[in-house]
C-alpha cells in the first residue's frame, strides 16, 4: 500500500509538472498571437493599435483615444510593438490572424512597403478628399495620413567646432569640415535622400524624381573616412554626441532638441535634411474597419488635440491649424512648421516601395556601412 | 506530548509492515521519463521545432534556394560572418585565459575575504542587464572615459577605442568571463593540489609542475569551457551594435537588420542557418581534436 501510494504520488507530481508546463506553453502561444490586445471582433469592442509603448502610448491615449471614446467612439487599446510593427503585421497577415485594427506612426517607407503587399486598407475616396482639405495634400496618402513626423537634422557639438555646416551639402564637405561624424545605420532611404542632395539634387525635387544613386554614393564615399560610427537607435545617437565620441551627427530632430534642453552646447541645422513622415493606417483584415476609420477621422478633425499631443511628445503633427495653436517656441522645433518643412528633402517613397529599387539601395548601403 | 523522535519511531514499524522498500536515490526509467517530459516538451517546442522551421523557411520562403546564394554573394554578409568568427575566437582565447586565472585563484586562495571579492568580481556581470553592462563599458572606453583619461595622464594620449572591434571584444569578454570561470572552477576543484607539491618536491620547477601536471589535467575542461564561450559569443547582438557603432558587424546584427529593417525573411533565415552550420562545424572540429572521452570526463 505504502509503495503504491508513493508511486502514485510520484506519478501525480510528474503529471502535474507536465500539465503545468503544457499550460505554460499554451498560454505563451496565446499571448504571443494575441499580442497583448484583447479585441475579439464584433461591434462595440475595443480597437487595438500597434503602437510605440511608453510615453508615446500615454500621449496617444490621453489626447486622442480617451476623448474619442468620451465622444461616443470605440475604446482603444495599445499593443506595444516599438519598431517591430512591420514584422508583427507581416506575421499577422501570414498567419491569417489579424489582431490589430490600426497602426500608429510607422515610418512612411514601411507604410508604402506594407501597402504594396496589400496589408493596408485604402481610404474611401470621399474621406481622402476631405482629409486632404483638412490636413493638406502632402500629409495624406492612399492609405492614411501622417503623424509624429520627424526631420533628420545636422547637430554640431559647438564646444568642438567654430562653425557648424549650415546645410547637407556642407555636412558632406570634408575639406571645410574635417570633424568626425555619426550617421544613422538603418532605414537607408533617409540618409540616401540626404546624400542625393549632397550629390547635387535640389531638396525640393527629391520626392518626385528617382534618386540619382552614383553621385550620392560618391558623396558618401568621400564622407566615409570621417564617419566614426553609425547609430542603431535614437538613444545611441544622443549618447554619441553627449559622450563627445563624435563632433557632429545626422540625427532625429526631437533627439537633437533634447540634447539642447539638457544643456549641451549644440547647433541644429536642417537645411537639406530628410523629412520622415510616419503614418496612421488601418490594417487589412481588421474586423473594425469602419470604427477604425472613424477614429482616424476624429484625430484629423481635432487640431487642438493634435496640438496638445505635439506639445506633450515633441513630435510634429499634420494639421496646419494645430501648428498655429502651438506656442512658437514649440512649433519651430517641429518638422511640419512651414519654414522648416520648406527646407527639408522629402524622400521618394513610391520609388523605394518598388522591391527592385529598395533591394539595390539597401544592398549598396549595407556594404557602405559595414565597410 | 510525544517528541518527534517518538512519533517517527512509532511510525516506522507500521511502514515496514506495509512492505515499504528502503529508499533509493536512483530513479526508474519510467519515472525519469515522466519527470523529464516537461523539459523535453519545451525543448521540442521552443528549440527543435523553430530550428527545423527556420531551415525549411530558408529553403522555401521569398527566393527559395537563392536565399543562400544571396547570403554568400553579399560582400557585407561575408564580412559579417568572418568578423563574427574571428572576434569569437579571440574572445574565447582571452576569456578562457582570464577565466582560468580567476578559477585557479578561487580554488587555491586561502583568505575568505579575497575569495569573496573574487566571486563578486566574477558574478557582477551576471547580475547586470545586457544594456547596463554595455553602457558601463561605453563609459569606460569612450573618448572622455576613464581609460582615455588614464592614457592621457600617462602621456600616451586619447585613443579611439569605442566603435572599434577592440571595444566589441572587450564587451563580449566581460559578459563571458563568468561562464568560463564556472566551468573551469569545477575542473580545478577536482584536481588534487598535492600533485603539484609532489612534483615540486621531486625537483620540478613551478612552471614545469604547472605545465606537466595542471595543464594536461585541466585541458579537457578548458576546451569544454572554450566551446561554451565560443558557442555563446557567435550569437552576440547588442554588444556589437552598442560598442561597435555599426562598423563591427556580427551575423546576429545582419540577421536582425534583415528581419526588422529590410524585411527580407528568406535572407535572414538563410543567414541564420549558415551561422549555425559554420559555428557547429567549428565546434565539432575543436571537440574532435580534444577527443570525446577526455571531454566527457571533463564535463561529467
Amino acid at each position: 500500500m505504502g509503495q503504491l501510494c508513493g508511486r502514485s504520488r510520484m506519478l501525480r507530481a510528474g503529471l502535474c509538472l507536465a500539465a503545468a508546463s503544457c499550460a505554460l506553453v499554451v498560454s505563451a502561444c496565446g499571448s504571443s498571437s494575441g499580442g497583448g490586445g484583447s479585441s475579439k471582433g464584433g461591434s462595440g469592442e475595443a480597437l487595438v493599435v500597434g503602437d510605440w509603448g511608453g510615453a508615446f502610448d500615454q500621449g496617444t491615449k490621453q489626447f486622442y483615444a480617451d476623448p474619442f471614446a468620451a465622444a461616443g467612439g470605440a475604446s482603444v487599446k495599445f499593443d506595444d510593438a516599438s519598431d517591430t510593427q512591420v514584422a508583427r503585421i507581416e506575421a499577422q497577415q501570414r498567419s491569417h490572424s489579424v489582431t490589430w485594427d490600426l497602426v500608429d506612426s510607422i515610418s512612411a517607407a514601411d507604410a508604402y512597403l506594407l501597402d504594396r503587399k496589400g496589408y493596408l486598407v485604402h481610404l474611401p475616396a470621399a474621406m481622402k478628399t476631405q482629409l486632404k482639405k483638412t490636413l493638406g495634400p502632402t500629409k495624406v496618402t492612399d492609405f492614411g495620413f501622417t503623424m509624429s513626423n520627424l526631420a533628420y537634422v545636422i547637430v554640431c557639438n559647438m564646444d568642438r567646432m567654430k562653425t557648424c555646416p549650415s546645410s547637407i551639402p556642407e555636412f558632406f564637405d570634408v575639406q571645410r569640415f574635417p570633424q568626425s561624424r555619426a550617421l544613422p545605420s538603418g532605414a537607408p532611404i533617409y540618409t540616401m535622400t540626404m546624400a542625393t542632395v549632397a550629390g547635387g539634387t535640389p531638396a525640393s525635387a527629391t520626392s518626385t524624381i528617382a534618386p540619382n544613386l552614383p553621385p550620392a554614393f560618391a558623396a558618401l564615399g568621400k564622407l566615409r573616412p570621417k564617419v566614426k560610427a553609425f547609430w542603431e537607435s535614437a538613444d545611441q545617437s544622443e549618447q554619441m554626441m553627449r559622450s563627445g565620441e563624435v563632433d557632429m551627427a545626422l540625427m532625429w530632430s526631437g533627439r537633437a532638441w533634447r540634447l539642447k534642453d539638457n544643456g549641451m552646447n549644440i547647433q541644429i541645422n536642417l537645411d537639406g535634411g530628410a523629412y520622415e513622415p510616419a503614418i496612421w493606417a488601418v490594417i487589412k483584415g481588421s474586423k473594425h474597419v469602419d470604427e477604425s476609420l472613424k477614429f482616424m477621422q476624429w484625430i484629423a478633425d481635432h487640431p487642438e488635440a493634435q496640438a496638445r499631443w505635439a506639445a506633450a511628445l515633441d513630435y510634429s503633427v499634420p494639421s496646419p491649424k494645430a501648428m498655429k495653436l502651438l506656442p512658437k517656441a514649440k512649433a519651430i522645433r517641429l518638422a511640419d512648421y512651414p519654414p522648416n518643412f520648406r527646407k527639408l528633402a522629402v524622400p521618394n517613397f513610391q520609388w523605394y516601395a518598388e522591391p527592385k529599387n529598395a533591394a539595390a539601395m539597401n544592398q549598396q548601403w549595407q556594404n557602405y556601412v559595414r565597410g | 506530548m510525544p517528541t518527534h523522535a517518538q512519533t517517527i519511531r512509532r511510525a516506522l514499524p507500521s511502514l515496514r509492515r506495509e512492505g515499504a522498500r528502503p529508499w533509493s536515490p536512483t530513479v526508474g526509467n519510467v519515472k525519469a521519463l515522466i519527470l523529464l517530459a516537461p523539459l523535453v516538451a519545451l525543448l521540442v517546442g521552443f528549440v527543435f521545432y523553430p530550428l527545423v522551421k527556420l531551415a525549411i523557411d530558408s529553403l522555401t520562403s521569398d527566393h527559395g534556394l537563392r536565399n543562400y546564394s544571396d547570403v554568400f554573394a553579399n560582400a557585407s554578409t561575408r564580412r559579417a560572418l568572418y568578423t563574427t568568427l574571428i572576434a569569437s575566437v579571440i574572445v574565447t582565447a582571452i576569456t578562457v585565459a582570464i577565466g582560468a586565472m580567476l578559477a585557479w585563484h578561487l580554488v587555491t586562495v586561502r583568505s575568505p575575504a579575497v575569495r569573496a571579492v573574487l566571486w563578486l568580481a566574477v558574478l557582477a556581470p551576471f547580475w547586470m542587464g545586457t544594456v547596463v553592462k554595455n553602457y558601463a563599458i561605453i563609459l569606460f572606453v569612450s573618448h572622455d572615459g576613464l581609460l582615455n583619461d588614464l592614457l592621457a595622464a600617462v602621456g600616451i594620449g586619447r585613443q579611439q577605442i569605442l566603435y572599434t572591434s577592440g571595444a566589441v571584444v572587450i564587451g563580449i569578454v566581460y559578459s563571458m568571463v563568468p561562464y568560463a570561470v564556472f566551468s573551469l572552477y569545477g575542473v580545478f576543484a577536482g584536481i588534487d593540489q598535492s600533485l603539484l607539491s609532489a612534483a615540486q618536491s621531486m625537483g620540478a620547477s613551478r612552471i614545469q609542475a604547472l605545465r606537466t601536471i595542471l595543464v594536461p589535467l585541466a585541458m579537457p575542461g578548458a576546451v569544454a569551457s572554450a566551446a561554451l564561450v565560443f558557442a555563446i559569443s557567435v550569437g552576440f547582438y547588442v554588444t556589437p551594435v552598442l560598442l561597435g557603432g555599426g562598423q563591427t558587424p556580427f551575423m546576429a546584427s545582419v540577421i536582425q537588420a534583415n528581419i526588422l529593417t529590410y524585411y527580407d525573411y528568406g535572407f535572414a533565415s538563410a543567414a541564420s542557418v549558415v551561422l549555425l552550420v559554420v559555428a557547429t562545424a567549428i565546434l565539432g572540429i575543436a571537440l574532435r581534436l580534444v577527443g570525446r572521452e577526455r571531454l566527457v570526463r571533463a564535463v561529467a
